[in-house]
Protein backbone atom coordinates (compact mmCIF):
# COMPACT_ATOMS: atom_id res chain seq x y z
CA UNK A 1 0.00 0.00 0.00
CA UNK A 2 1.92 3.17 -0.92
CA UNK A 3 -0.39 6.13 1.08
CA UNK A 4 1.08 8.23 -2.01
CA UNK A 5 -1.86 7.02 -3.98
CA UNK A 6 -4.48 8.51 -1.73
CA UNK A 7 -5.07 12.32 -2.54
CA UNK A 8 -5.14 13.01 0.75
CA UNK A 9 -1.91 11.75 1.65
CA UNK A 10 -0.38 13.03 -1.32
CA UNK A 11 -1.46 16.36 -0.40
CA UNK A 12 -0.81 16.48 3.14
CA UNK A 13 2.81 15.52 1.82
CA UNK A 14 3.23 18.68 -0.12
CA UNK A 15 1.52 21.13 2.02
CA UNK A 16 3.77 19.86 4.58
CA UNK A 17 7.07 20.38 2.11
CA UNK A 18 5.57 23.38 1.78
CA UNK A 19 5.32 24.66 5.27
CA UNK A 20 9.32 23.25 5.85
CA UNK A 21 9.96 25.31 3.17
CA UNK A 22 8.10 28.17 4.07
CA UNK A 23 9.51 28.15 7.97
CA UNK A 24 12.83 28.43 6.26
CA UNK A 25 11.62 31.35 4.48
CA UNK A 26 10.50 33.19 7.48
CA UNK A 27 13.51 31.95 9.46
CA UNK A 28 15.26 33.95 6.78
CA UNK A 29 13.83 37.04 6.82
CA UNK A 30 13.55 37.48 11.03
CA UNK A 31 17.45 36.17 10.78
CA UNK A 32 17.88 39.52 8.07
CA UNK A 33 15.82 42.05 10.53
CA UNK A 34 18.68 44.43 10.26
CA UNK A 35 20.83 43.70 7.16
CA UNK A 36 20.61 46.42 4.63
CA UNK A 37 19.42 46.09 1.71
CA UNK A 38 17.62 42.96 2.05
CA UNK A 39 13.84 42.48 1.18
CA UNK A 40 11.26 40.31 2.88
CA UNK A 41 10.42 36.97 0.62
CA UNK A 42 7.97 34.97 1.04
CA UNK A 43 6.24 31.47 -0.91
CA UNK A 44 3.86 31.45 -3.22
CA UNK A 45 0.14 29.82 -1.57
CA UNK A 46 -0.07 26.62 -2.52
CA UNK A 47 -3.46 26.14 -4.65
CA UNK A 48 -4.73 22.32 -4.71
CA UNK A 49 -7.88 23.75 -6.80
CA UNK A 50 -5.73 24.64 -9.89
CA UNK A 51 -4.04 21.70 -9.21
CA UNK A 52 -5.17 18.28 -11.62
CA UNK A 53 -6.65 15.62 -9.38
CA UNK A 54 -4.21 13.21 -10.07
CA UNK A 55 -1.25 15.69 -10.66
CA UNK A 56 1.96 16.02 -8.08
CA UNK A 57 3.97 18.90 -8.36
CA UNK A 58 6.77 17.04 -9.09
CA UNK A 59 9.24 17.43 -12.14
CA UNK A 60 10.08 14.04 -12.76
CA UNK A 61 11.99 13.03 -15.84
CA UNK A 62 10.71 10.85 -18.23
CA UNK A 63 12.61 7.17 -18.65
CA UNK A 64 13.13 6.70 -22.84
CA UNK A 65 15.77 4.36 -22.68
CA UNK A 66 16.67 1.39 -20.31
CA UNK A 67 19.49 2.89 -19.43
CA UNK A 68 18.21 5.93 -17.43
CA UNK A 69 18.51 6.50 -14.16
CA UNK A 70 14.48 6.92 -12.41
CA UNK A 71 14.58 10.64 -10.83
CA UNK A 72 13.58 10.44 -7.39
CA UNK A 73 10.30 11.41 -6.41
CA UNK A 74 8.82 15.18 -5.95
CA UNK A 75 10.30 17.95 -6.62
CA UNK A 76 10.04 19.78 -3.24
CA UNK A 77 10.93 22.93 -3.82
CA UNK A 78 7.98 25.63 -4.23
CA UNK A 79 8.70 29.21 -5.77
CA UNK A 80 9.56 32.02 -3.56
CA UNK A 81 8.57 35.39 -4.00
CA UNK A 82 9.90 38.59 -3.21
CA UNK A 83 7.28 40.78 -1.46
CA UNK A 84 5.38 43.35 -3.39
CA UNK A 85 2.84 44.66 -0.76
CA UNK A 86 5.88 45.78 1.76
CA UNK A 87 4.43 47.43 5.03
CA UNK A 88 7.41 49.80 4.96
CA UNK A 89 10.82 50.19 3.57
CA UNK A 90 13.82 51.69 6.74
CA UNK A 91 16.11 54.15 5.44
CA UNK A 92 19.05 51.16 5.02
CA UNK A 93 17.28 49.57 2.14
CA UNK A 94 15.42 46.44 4.28
CA UNK A 95 11.83 45.88 4.37
CA UNK A 96 11.78 43.09 6.65
CA UNK A 97 8.92 43.75 9.50
CA UNK A 98 9.15 41.83 12.84
CA UNK A 99 5.58 41.65 13.54
CA UNK A 100 4.41 40.73 10.27
CA UNK A 101 6.78 37.54 10.09
CA UNK A 102 5.91 36.93 13.80
CA UNK A 103 2.85 36.38 12.84
CA UNK A 104 3.04 34.35 9.42
CA UNK A 105 5.41 32.20 11.59
CA UNK A 106 2.73 31.86 13.98
CA UNK A 107 0.11 30.93 10.95
CA UNK A 108 2.58 28.16 9.94
CA UNK A 109 3.12 26.46 13.02
CA UNK A 110 -0.50 26.23 13.41
CA UNK A 111 -1.24 24.92 9.87
CA UNK A 112 1.92 22.42 10.58
CA UNK A 113 -0.40 21.41 13.70
CA UNK A 114 -3.45 21.30 11.27
CA UNK A 115 -2.19 19.11 8.84
CA UNK A 116 0.24 16.61 11.26
CA UNK A 117 -2.95 16.26 13.26
CA UNK A 118 -4.78 15.25 9.79
CA UNK A 119 -2.53 13.31 9.19
CA UNK A 120 -2.62 10.98 12.50
CA UNK A 121 -6.49 11.01 11.82
CA UNK A 122 -6.60 9.51 8.36
CA UNK A 123 -4.10 6.91 9.94
CA UNK A 124 -6.21 6.17 12.35
CA UNK A 125 -9.41 5.29 10.51
CA UNK A 126 -7.27 3.36 8.61
CA UNK A 127 -6.65 1.39 11.94
CA UNK A 128 -10.13 1.00 12.68
CA UNK A 129 -10.79 -0.23 9.36
CA UNK A 130 -7.97 -3.00 9.96
CA UNK A 131 -9.72 -3.90 13.13
CA UNK A 132 -7.17 -2.55 15.92
CA UNK A 133 -9.55 -1.54 18.21
CA UNK A 134 -10.76 2.62 17.62
CA UNK A 135 -7.52 4.19 16.37
CA UNK A 136 -6.87 5.65 19.87
CA UNK B 1 21.69 18.85 2.95
CA UNK B 2 19.58 19.12 6.26
CA UNK B 3 15.76 19.29 6.05
CA UNK B 4 14.54 22.50 5.59
CA UNK B 5 13.23 22.96 9.13
CA UNK B 6 16.96 22.05 10.44
CA UNK B 7 18.11 24.52 8.21
CA UNK B 8 15.86 27.28 9.27
CA UNK B 9 17.20 26.62 13.02
CA UNK B 10 20.82 27.14 11.64
CA UNK B 11 20.15 30.07 9.88
CA UNK B 12 18.16 31.79 12.90
CA UNK B 13 21.41 30.75 14.79
CA UNK B 14 23.35 32.93 12.38
CA UNK B 15 20.98 36.08 12.69
CA UNK B 16 21.47 35.77 16.81
CA UNK B 17 25.02 35.17 16.28
CA UNK B 18 25.39 38.53 14.70
CA UNK B 19 23.20 40.09 16.96
CA UNK B 20 25.27 38.98 19.77
CA UNK B 21 28.04 40.63 17.98
CA UNK B 22 26.64 43.77 17.59
CA UNK B 23 25.38 43.75 20.77
CA UNK B 24 29.56 43.19 22.21
CA UNK B 25 30.48 46.40 20.20
CA UNK B 26 27.30 48.74 21.38
CA UNK B 27 28.43 47.81 24.69
CA UNK B 28 32.24 48.88 23.75
CA UNK B 29 30.85 52.07 22.46
CA UNK B 30 28.84 52.68 25.48
CA UNK B 31 31.79 51.42 27.95
CA UNK B 32 34.09 53.99 26.19
CA UNK B 33 31.46 57.05 26.10
CA UNK B 34 34.01 59.05 27.85
CA UNK B 35 37.38 57.80 26.92
CA UNK B 36 39.24 61.29 26.31
CA UNK B 37 42.69 62.04 25.28
CA UNK B 38 46.03 61.45 26.98
CA UNK B 39 47.87 64.02 25.13
CA UNK B 40 47.55 67.60 23.05
CA UNK B 41 47.14 66.17 19.24
CA UNK B 42 45.59 62.58 20.62
CA UNK B 43 42.63 61.67 19.27
CA UNK B 44 39.81 60.64 21.59
CA UNK B 45 37.78 56.80 21.42
CA UNK B 46 35.96 56.47 17.74
CA UNK B 47 32.60 54.82 17.58
CA UNK B 48 32.95 51.64 16.34
CA UNK B 49 29.89 50.64 14.08
CA UNK B 50 28.61 46.98 12.44
CA UNK B 51 26.47 46.14 9.79
CA UNK B 52 25.57 42.93 8.29
CA UNK B 53 25.51 41.08 5.10
CA UNK B 54 23.98 37.47 3.50
CA UNK B 55 26.87 34.79 3.05
CA UNK B 56 25.91 31.92 1.23
CA UNK B 57 26.72 28.65 3.19
CA UNK B 58 27.89 25.56 0.75
CA UNK B 59 27.01 22.77 3.29
CA UNK B 60 23.17 23.86 4.27
CA UNK B 61 22.89 25.74 1.16
CA UNK B 62 21.53 28.39 2.58
CA UNK B 63 21.70 32.28 3.49
CA UNK B 64 23.44 32.83 6.59
CA UNK B 65 23.50 36.39 8.43
CA UNK B 66 27.59 37.65 8.91
CA UNK B 67 28.60 40.51 10.73
CA UNK B 68 30.81 43.07 8.99
CA UNK B 69 33.26 45.06 10.68
CA UNK B 70 33.66 46.87 13.06
CA UNK B 71 34.04 49.87 11.41
CA UNK B 72 34.91 53.16 12.61
CA UNK B 73 32.38 56.01 12.74
CA UNK B 74 33.84 59.02 10.79
CA UNK B 75 31.72 61.61 12.18
CA UNK B 76 33.57 64.51 13.86
CA UNK B 77 34.03 64.52 17.70
CA UNK B 78 32.70 66.10 20.21
CA UNK B 79 34.09 68.89 21.49
CA UNK B 80 34.37 69.62 25.32
CA UNK B 81 35.80 73.35 26.85
CA UNK B 82 37.99 72.11 29.46
CA UNK B 83 41.09 74.37 29.90
CA UNK B 84 42.75 72.64 32.92
CA UNK B 85 42.54 69.11 30.71
CA UNK B 86 45.74 68.15 29.90
CA UNK B 87 44.99 67.46 25.83
CA UNK B 88 43.15 70.70 25.75
CA UNK B 89 44.48 72.59 22.84
CA UNK B 90 45.51 76.39 23.04
CA UNK B 91 41.83 77.71 23.29
CA UNK B 92 41.21 75.17 25.73
CA UNK B 93 38.88 72.59 23.80
CA UNK B 94 39.62 68.62 23.72
CA UNK B 95 38.30 66.29 21.55
CA UNK B 96 35.81 63.63 23.12
CA UNK B 97 34.65 60.34 21.50
CA UNK B 98 31.37 60.53 18.58
CA UNK B 99 29.67 58.20 21.16
CA UNK B 100 26.03 59.19 21.65
CA UNK B 101 24.56 57.39 24.59
CA UNK B 102 20.98 57.33 23.37
CA UNK B 103 22.00 56.38 20.00
CA UNK B 104 23.56 53.37 21.58
CA UNK B 105 20.50 52.45 23.55
CA UNK B 106 18.17 52.55 20.83
CA UNK B 107 21.15 50.10 18.76
CA UNK B 108 21.03 48.35 21.57
CA UNK B 109 17.04 47.35 22.23
CA UNK B 110 16.90 46.96 18.46
CA UNK B 111 19.47 44.68 18.80
CA UNK B 112 17.30 43.05 21.83
CA UNK B 113 14.32 42.67 19.83
CA UNK B 114 15.70 40.63 16.83
CA UNK B 115 17.47 38.03 18.90
CA UNK B 116 14.52 37.23 20.92
CA UNK B 117 12.30 37.22 17.34
CA UNK B 118 15.35 34.23 15.85
CA UNK B 119 15.39 32.71 19.77
CA UNK B 120 11.11 32.65 19.06
CA UNK B 121 11.73 31.12 15.54
CA UNK B 122 14.52 28.48 16.80
CA UNK B 123 11.57 27.46 19.08
CA UNK B 124 9.06 27.75 16.66
CA UNK B 125 11.47 25.29 14.56
CA UNK B 126 11.76 23.08 17.13
CA UNK B 127 8.31 22.19 18.03
CA UNK B 128 7.32 21.87 14.46
CA UNK B 129 10.19 19.20 13.93
CA UNK B 130 9.06 17.36 17.14
CA UNK B 131 5.20 17.69 15.96
CA UNK B 132 6.53 15.65 12.86
CA UNK B 133 8.22 13.24 14.95
CA UNK B 134 5.26 12.40 16.55
CA UNK B 135 3.27 10.80 13.91
CA UNK B 136 5.68 8.22 14.40
CA UNK B 137 3.50 7.78 17.77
Amino acid sequence: MDLGDFPVFRMMKQKLGWLNQRQRVIAENIANADTPNYRAQDLKQIDFRKLPANEVFSSALTRTHEGHIKGSGIDQSFRINRENADYEINPSGNSVVLEEQMLKSTQNAGDHQLVTSLYRKHMSLFRIALGRGAGR
Amino acid sequence: MPSDLKTSMFISASGMRAQGARLRTISENLANANSGPENVGDEPYRRRVVTFKNVFDRTLEADLVKMRGPFKDKSPFRLQFDPNHPAADKDGYIKMPNVNTLIEMVDMREAQRSYQANLSMIDSSKRMIQRTIDLLR
